[in-house]
């Protein structure tokens, strides 16, 4: 599974990595029970610091997204059909939406087009498993 | 007989020129000279002069190695042999360090890197590329010196005593040794140490990663490294075979017409006429597996499905001169060459520094050592 992560981003980089990583399981891209490199194998084939990426499985493992057993193996371990969410998760989850959706109304969008976009982001993570474009979740500016 | 040490530096320098010039053939397209260049550049102007000139200043360094390879040959026959390919190796690296530097300031000052998105990839999952191991190789290998063992087991009693080891250039004896298991068979049970270290080589280029390019498809990432682990694989195969059949071939020779000057010529000439064909067959083989690509990206089309919407970043301040890679960030020892076949070391990596200083001080001894024999015949 093909994860982009942006050097220059203001974003740190374990924070990038561990987004990638939840879109990819919301698109059914990571399965649960794939199992994914180690902490050191995913920094050497991005070059970064072994830390950056043991921070981001760290959250993973946190947020109930993947299990790490005593051989250091980590597995994805949940996805959209592991059922229903853990109410820890529900009660973390909801003020940070509606901070997300503050920022939308404060800002002038319409109730329409907030419904709108979410509507068609939560359908592109069904859509993004047929087609083969890791990077569409990734905002790729276009060039001239 | 100065033929000898003539043909064989003059051999030796051309298959050194040739791999140099032919090396940009089969180098990413977005690291021409070893410079990182964003897609939308890798048919820049500046970059096909300066890949040109690169190639002239070989063909000119060739030239001249060629004339020194002569005129020492009858001069100095013994020094004849390695200084022309010790200098084309350095005009070499200095046409590349010179070369790549116009298509670095021309970046720099351009700003070609301005509003391009960069990205670093990777894969997560624990999947990895797997060319199967070219057995058969290895096998004849060692078959080969097994053959020569045989030989050796037959012709033993009859051998003489003291036994010659070694020849001068003209193929006369000038060195010899009590006969014994060791000097008659030392060279095939180095042979046998030279398979077993190949073979545990072509372990580490499957072991090794391929570090993936944001300028490449996941798609044409997994080919690219596909085409590379596999060439990688059969070319250290067929060296392991060459070599052993040289050190079978020049063992029997030994035993067989100790007087012959002819015979080891033959053999060493044939042995570097195998070895160019090896690399060859690497770099047709790469360009015959990634032609569609090359030529998406000579016409400049960034919307060819195999390449991608985002460019891999400018790494140039990690690669001191184009050759040497420092990075106290990455975790990995070994880091794909920049020009080049095969891996190099992070120098950033304290372990890195450590094979570096070991490689010196080998690199070092051997020189004193070769100085100190020198000195005393």
């Amino acid at each position: 599974m093909e994860i982009l992560l942006d050097p220059h981003s203001e974003t740190p980089l374990y924070q990038q990595l561990r987004d990638r990583m939840v879109e990819a399981i919301a698109a059914r891209d990571l399965a649960p029970g794939e199992q994914l490199a180690s902490v050191r194998q995913v920094a050497v084939a991005f070059g970064i610091n072994v830390a950056t990426v043991g921070k981001a499985y760290e959250l993973l493992r946190d947020e109930g997204f993947i299990t790490t057993s005593h051989k250091s193996r980590s597995v994805v371990a949940r996805g959209p059909a592991s059922g229903p969410p853990a109410q820890d998760f529900v009660n973390g989850w909801a003020p940070r939406l509606t901070t997300l959706l503050a920022e939308a109304v404060a800002q002038g969008v319409p109730p329409s087009d907030i419904a709108a976009h979410t509507t068609r982001i939560v359908a592109s993570f069904d859509e993004s498993r047929t087609t083969t474009a890791p990077s569409a979740t990734t905002e790729t500016d276009s060039r001239t | 007989m100065t033929w000898f040490a003539i043909t064989f530096s003059a051999l030796l320098s051309v298959l050194l020129g040739a791999l140099l010039y032919a090396m940009p053939a089969i180098t990413h397209p977005t690291l021409p000279l070893g410079v990182s260049v964003p897609q939308a550049r890798v048919a820049d102007p500046v970059i096909v002069a300066s890949v040109r000139r690169y190639r002239r200043w070989i063909l000119m360094s060739l030239v001249l190695g060629l004339v020194l390879s002569a005129v020492l040959g009858f001069a100095a026959p013994t020094v004849g042999i390695i200084v022309p390919v010790l200098l084309v190796s350095v005009l070499g690296m200095g046409s590349y360090v010179v070369s790549r530097e116009a298509i670095a300031r021309t970046k720099r000052e351009g700003g070609w890197y301005e509003d391009v998105p960069v990205r670093l990839a990777a894969n997560v999952t624990a999947a990895r590329v797997s060319a199967p191991i070219p057995f058969g190789w290895y096998l004849a290998a060692t078959v080969l010196l097994a053959i020569a063992a045989g030989i050796g087991v037959a012709v033993y009693p009859a051998l003489p005593d003291p036994l010659p080891i070694h020849w001068d250039l003209n193929g006369v004896a000038n060195g010899f040794a009590q006969k014994s298991v060791w000097s008659a068979f030392g060279v095939v049970l180095v042979g046998l140490g030279v398979v077993a270290l190949l073979f545990a080589l072509s372990f580490l280029v499957r072991v090794a990663r391929p570090r993936r390019m944001a300028s490449d498809s996941p798609a044409l990432a997994t080919r690219r490294a596909e085409v590379q682990q596999h060439l990688l694989g059969g070319l250290l195969g067929q060296i392991t075979l060459i070599t052993s059949a040289l050190l079978a071939g020049l063992t029997i020779a030994g035993w067989l017409a100790p007087t012959s000057g002819f015979l080891p010529i033959v053999s060493i000439v044939l042995f570097l006429g195998l070895l160019a064909l090896a690399i060859a067959a690497y770099f047709v083989g790469y360009r015959r597996a990634m032609v569609p690509r090359t030529e998406a990206s000579g016409s400049a089309a960034p919307q060819h499905p195999t390449t991608s919407a985002v460019d891999a970043p400018d790494d140039d301040h990690y690669w001191k001169g184009g050759l040497v890679y420092v990075n106290r960030r990455d975790p990995a020892l070994l880091v794909p060459k920049r020009f080049g076949v095969g891996w190099t070391i992070n120098l950033g990596h304290p372990a890195g520094v450590a094979i570096g200083v070991v490689i010196l001080l080998i690199i070092a001894g051997s020189i004193t050592l070769a100085i100190v024999t020198g000195s005393r015949r």
